[in-house]
C-alpha cells in the first residue's frame, strides 16, 4: 500500500487530521489511567476478609442503666443468642474485619525499640472463647485460647495479656521463615520488655481498615469485651436472614433496657467499606465508555465527510483501475496513520498524567505494558469506526467521475 | 441579523441531522461529566461559615513522641489536642471566644416507658461554640459560664430531637433524660446547614451537626465516652477514664475566635508561652510546632475534599476537551461540506464577516442545544453519584449558579470550537467554488 499519496493529501488539509489525532491521543491518555484506576479499585474491593461472609452478621448493643453486672449481662446475652436455632457461634465486640472501627497498636520485639511509621502497626481484636469460630476462621499453627485465659475488658482498660494469637500476615512479617509459636512480642505500645507469648497463628484475617497500608496484620488478645459495641454472630448456611430477624426480640426478652442497632449482614459491611471505591470504579467506567463512544463517532463523522468530499477522486481512481479493495484500504491506512500518531503522543501523555497522579495522590506507577494494549484497543476502535464510511467509499461507481461537472 | 443567522443555523442543523445530533450529544456528554464532577468539588469545597471563616482558627499543639514525629511526610503537628491541654486552654481563655470539643453520645430515655430509648449524638463543648459558630437558635440560647463552673446539667438540642421527643420545638426550660440523669434545656437549634462540618474534620465531615450539645465540664464530671478518634503515642500511665484524661493521647478539637491581627499575634505569643511553661513540667519534647489555622486552610490541610473528587474532576475536564475537539472536527467537516453554498453567497455579495458570524451562530446554537441536553445528563450523573455515595446526598445537588456557568461554558466552548471552522468557511473564494459546481 502506497502511503505517500495519503500523506500528501493530509499535508494539504492537516487540521482535520490533527484534530482526530489529538482526540485519539487524549482518549488514550485518559483511558489508560482510568482503566488503571478502575482495575486497582476492583482489586481493593476484592480483598479477602477471612470471614465466613455469607453466614455472618453483626449488631450493635448498648445496655441502659447500671442495674446489671456488665460481665454477667454479657454472658447472658451470648447464651441467649447461642440458643437461637441455627446459630453456630456468637461473640461480643466492636471491632471486626472491614468495619472501620477498632483498636490499632504497634507491635515491638525488643525493649526500647523505635517503630518507624506504619511498619509495625497491627489491629487488635478482642477475643472471647468463640471469636474465631464466630468469624468462621481457623488456627493454622499452635492453639486457640482456653476459656481460663479469657478475661473481661471494659472501657478504659489497657490490653496487656500474657498470651496472644496473631494472624498469618503478622507472623510472616515479624518472624519471616520461622515459626511464631512461643515467641515473645509487646503489644502495649510502651516499648517495654516483650510480655506477650504467641500461642497460635490464624489463617488470613483482615483488619478493620481494608484501605490502610497494612490490611493483613492482626493480634488477638484474650479479652471478652464487655459493654463495648455489640455482637458478631455466625449461623448455619441459609439460616442467617431468619436469625437476623429474631435476634433483637431475643435480646429484649433477656433484658429490655437496651438499644439494639445496626443489624447488618456482612455483605453490607463489605459494601459500605468499599463504597467510595465502587463509586469511583463505576463513574470512571461510565466516563471511559462515553469517551470511547465519542471518539468513535468523531472518527465516523470525519471519515464520512472525507468520503463525500472525495467522491469524485475516488470515482476517478476507480475508473483508472483501482479496485474496491484499494479504496477500502486507502481509508483504513489513512485512519491507522492518524491513530498511530495519536497513540504515540497519547502514550507520552498517559505517562505524564500518571506521573502527576503518582506525585499528588500517591498512585502506583502505570505499568508500561498497558500502553501498547490501550494503543491496540484505540487502533481497533478507529479501524471499526472507519469501516462503515470506507465501505461506502469502496462502493462508489467509477462512472461518478464522468458524471458531474 | 442575528435572528436571520439563527434561522439559517436551524436550517443547517436540519439538513445534516445525524452529524448535528452527534455534535450536540458529544458536547452534552462532555458537559455533563465535567459539571457533575465540578458540582461535587464545588459543594465539598464550600465555605461553611463565609462571614467568619477568617477569624476562626483551629489550634494545634505538638505533644507527640519526642523520638518520632506525628506526621513524617508533611511535618504537621497532631490534628487533635489532649484532654488536659483542652481544659487548660479553655480555662486561660485568651481568645475572644474559644471552645474545646469532642463527639460523644447519650441514650435519650423517653418519659413513656413503652417507647424504646434511642441514641443521640452529642457534641461536648465549651459554651462559646454557639456564638463563635453563629449557631441558629430557634428558642433560648446557650448555657452560661456559671452553668459550666457548677457543672449544671444543661443542654442545647436540635429542633429535630425536640420534635421527636416532645412533639414541639419550644421546650426551653423543660427537662430531658439522658442516660440516668435529667438535663435542663437552655436552647433549641434550628436546622443547621453546616457543610462541611468544619469543626471536626477528624471524624465524619459530611455528617450533620450533632443532636445534643453538652458542657465540657459536665461531660468530664460524668466521664462521657469519646466517640471520635483517640490516638496515643504512649499508653496512659493510669487506668480508666481519669488516666485517659491526663494522658498524652489526643482526642479533642479546639477552636478560637481572633477578630484582628493584634489578637492573632497575642494568641500566638500566648501559645508560645504555654508550650514553654509545659516544657518545664517535662512535656512537649519535640521542637516547637504549635500553630493556628483559619477555617479554609484547615479544610485544605485535612483533605476535606477527597483525592477521588479531584481525580474525577480532572477526568471530567479532560473528557470535555475531547468532546470539544470532536465538535471542532465535525464542525469543520460540516462547514466545508457547504463550500459551494458559501461560495455562491460570497459571489452574491455576502461579506466575509457575515459568513463568519453566521457560522459562529451555528456553532453557538449547537453549544446551546448541547447545554440543554447536558443539563438533563448532569441531573442523571448527580443522581448516579448520590446512589453510589449515600453520604453525598446533600453534596451531589445541582447548583443554580453552576448551571449558569454550564450554559456559558457550553456556548463559549462550542463557539471556540467553531471559530476555526468558521474562519475556514469565510476564507472560501467565491470563484473557485462556483467553477466546480
Amino acid at each position: 500500500m502506497e502511503i505517500r499519496p495519503i500523506l500528501s493529501s493530509m499535508k494539504r488539509n492537516p487540521v482535520a487530521a490533527v484534530l482526530i489525532a489529538a482526540q485519539i491521543a487524549l482518549t488514550l491518555a485518559i483511558l489508560a489511567n482510568v482503566l488503571f484506576i478502575v482495575t486497582e479499585r476492583i482489586r481493593t474491593m476484592a480483598i479477602a476478609s477471612g470471614v465466613d461472609e455469607p453466614n455472618v452478621f453483626v449488631l450493635g448493643n448498648q445496655n441502659i442503666g447500671n442495674t446489671r453486672d456488665p460481665v454477667i449481662a454479657n454472658e447472658e446475652d451470648i447464651k441467649a443468642i447461642l440458643a437461637i436455632p441455627g446459630v453456630l457461634a456468637a461473640s461480643p465486640g466492636f471491632s471486626f474485619p472491614l468495619v472501620r472501627d477498632g483498636w490499632q497498636t504497634a507491635v515491638t520485639l525488643t525493649p526500647g525499640e523505635r517503630i518507624e511509621g506504619p511498619e509495625r502497626a497491627a489491629a487488635l481484636y478482642f477475643a472471647d472463647e468463640r471469636l474465631l469460630d464466630s468469624l468462621g476462621a481457623k488456627v493454622i499453627e499452635g492453639r486457640y485460647f482456653t476459656p481460663g485465659e479469657i478475661t473481661p475488658f471494659k472501657q478504659g482498660d489497657q490490653p496487656n495479656p500474657p498470651v496472644v494469637l496473631i494472624n498469618k500476615g503478622l507472623a510472616e512479617r515479624l518472624f519471616p521463615g520461622e515459626s511464631a509459636i512461643g515467641k515473645m512480642i509487646n503489644i502495649t505500645g510502651n516499648q517495654g520488655e516483650p510480655s506477650q507469648r504467641v500461642i497460635g497463628v490464624t489463617e488470613h484475617i483482615a483488619t478493620p481498615w481494608p484501605r490502610s497500608r497494612n490490611p493483613d496484620r492482626v493480634v488477638f488478645v484474650p479479652h471478652a469485651s464487655v459493654g463495648l459495641g455489640g455482637f458478631i454472630v455466625r449461623t448455619e448456611p441459609g439460616e442467617r436472614d431468619r436469625v437476623m430477624k429474631v435476634v433483637e426480640e431475643t435480646l429484649f426478652k433477656v433484658n429490655p433496657n437496651r438499644i439494639v442497632s445496626n443489624i447488618r449482614a456482612f455483605e453490607e459491611i463489605r459494601s459500605s467499606a468499599f463504597q467510595s471505591d465502587l463509586a469511583m470504579a463505576v463513574l470512571l467506567a461510565v466516563i471511559g465508555i462515553s469517551l470511547l463512544a465519542v471518539t468513535a463517532f468523531g472518527i465516523v463523522g470525519q471519515a464520512s465527510f472525507w468520503v463525500t468530499q472525495r467522491t469524485k477522486q475516488i470515482g476517478t481512481r476507480r475508473a483508472l483501475g483501482a479496485r474496491r479493495k484499494d479504496v477500502l484500504r486507502y481509508f483504513q491506512t489513512e485512519n491507522a496513520l492518524i491513530a498511530l500518531i495519536g497513540i504515540t503522543i497519547g502514550s507520552a501523555l498517559a505517562i505524564g498524567v500518571n506521573g502527576w497522579l503518582v506525585q499528588n495522590f500517591g498512585f502506583d506507577q502505570l505499568p508500561l505494558s498497558w500502553l501498547p494494549i490501550g494503543g491496540a484497543l484505540v487502533l481497533i476502535l478507529g479501524q471499526l469506526a472507519v469501516l462503515g464510511p470506507a465501505l461506502r467509499a469502496s462502493r462508489i461507481a467509477p462512472a461518478i467521475a464522468t458524471r458531474s461537472a | 441579523m442575528f435572528t436571520y443567522y439563527l434561522k439559517l443555523a436551524l436550517l443547517a442543523l436540519k439538513r445534516t441531522p445525524v452529524l448535528s445530533t452527534l455534535m450536540v450529544l458529544a458536547i452534552a456528554l462532555g458537559l455533563a461529566t465535567a459539571m457533575t464532577s465540578f458540582t461535587v468539588l464545588y459543594r465539598l469545597s464550600n465555605n461553611p461559615i463565609p462571614h467568619k471563616s477568617d477569624v476562626l482558627y483551629a489550634v494545634q499543639l505538638d505533644n507527640w513522641d519526642p523520638q518520632s514525629p506525628y506526621d513524617r511526610e508533611r511535618g504537621l503537628p497532631p490534628d487533635q489536642l489532649t484532654h488536659g491541654d483542652t481544659r487548660r486552654l479553655m480555662a486561660d481563655a485568651k481568645g475572644l471566644r474559644q471552645a474545646g470539643m469532642y463527639q460523644s453520645s447519650v441514650v435519650v430515655v423517653p418519659a413513656d416507658p413503652q417507647v424504646r430509648p434511642r441514641n443521640a449524638s452529642v457534641r461536648v463543648t465549651g459554651g462559646d461554640l454557639f456564638a463563635m459558630f453563629d449557631a441558629p437558635f430557634l428558642h433560648g440560647g446557650g448555657w452560661s459560664k456559671e452553668d459550666e463552673q457548677r457543672e449544671a446539667r444543661v443542654a442545647v438540642i436540635t429542633r429535630e430531637l425536640a420534635e421527636r421527643v416532645f412533639k414541639k420545638t419550644d421546650v426551653v426550660g423543660q427537662r430531658i433524660r439522658f442516660d440516668d440523669e435529667d438535663f435542663s434545656i437552655t436552647g433549641v437549634l434550628d436546622t443547621w446547614e453546616l457543610r462541611p462540618r468544619f469543626y471536626d474534620v477528624t471524624n465524619n465531615t459530611l455528617d450533620d451537626p450533632e443532636d445534643v450539645f453538652l458542657p465540657f465540664t459536665v461531660a468530664t464530671a460524668r466521664e462521657m465516652d469519646i466517640n471520635g478518634n483517640i490516638n496515643c503515642w504512649q499508653p496512659p500511665s493510669a487506668p480508666g477514664y481519669r488516666g485517659l484524661m491526663d494522658s498524652e493521647c489526643i482526642m479533642t478539637q479546639y477552636w478560637v475566635e481572633l477578630p484582628d491581627a493584634a489578637a492573632v499575634s497575642a494568641y500566638q505569643a500566648y501559645l508560645d508561652a504555654y508550650v514553654a511553661e509545659q516544657r518545664k513540667a517535662g512535656r512537649f519534647g519535640r521542637p516547637d510546632n504549635h500553630r493556628i489555622t483559619p477555617v479554609m486552610g484547615w479544610l485544605a490541610v485535612n483533605n476535606v475534599v477527597p483525592d477521588d473528587t479531584r481525580i474525577f474532576v480532572g477526568v471530567g475536564v479532560a473528557f470535555l476537551i475531547v468532546c470539544l475537539l470532536n465538535a471542532a472536527g465535525l464542525l469543520l467537516s460540516k462547514f466545508l461540506r457547504k463550500s459551494g453554498e458559501i461560495g455562491l453567497r460570497r459571489a452574491l455579495g455576502a461579506r466575509r464577516s457575515a459568513i463568519f458570524a453566521q457560522h459562529l451562530t451555528e456553532s453557538g446554537l449547537i453549544g446551546a442545544l448541547g447545554a440543554v441536553c447536558g443539563l438533563l445528563l448532569t441531573l442523571g450523573g448527580l443522581a448516579l453519584v448520590r446512589s453510589l455515595m449515600p453520604n453525598f446526598d446533600d453534596v451531589a445537588r445541582l447548583d443554580v449558579g453552576l448551571f449558569g456557568m454550564l450554559l456559558v461554558t457550553a456556548v463559549a466552548g462550542a463557539v471556540a470550537a467553531g471559530a476555526y471552522p468558521a474562519w475556514r468557511a469565510c476564507r472560501i473564494a467565491p470563484a473557485s467554488q462556483l467553477k466546480t459546481q
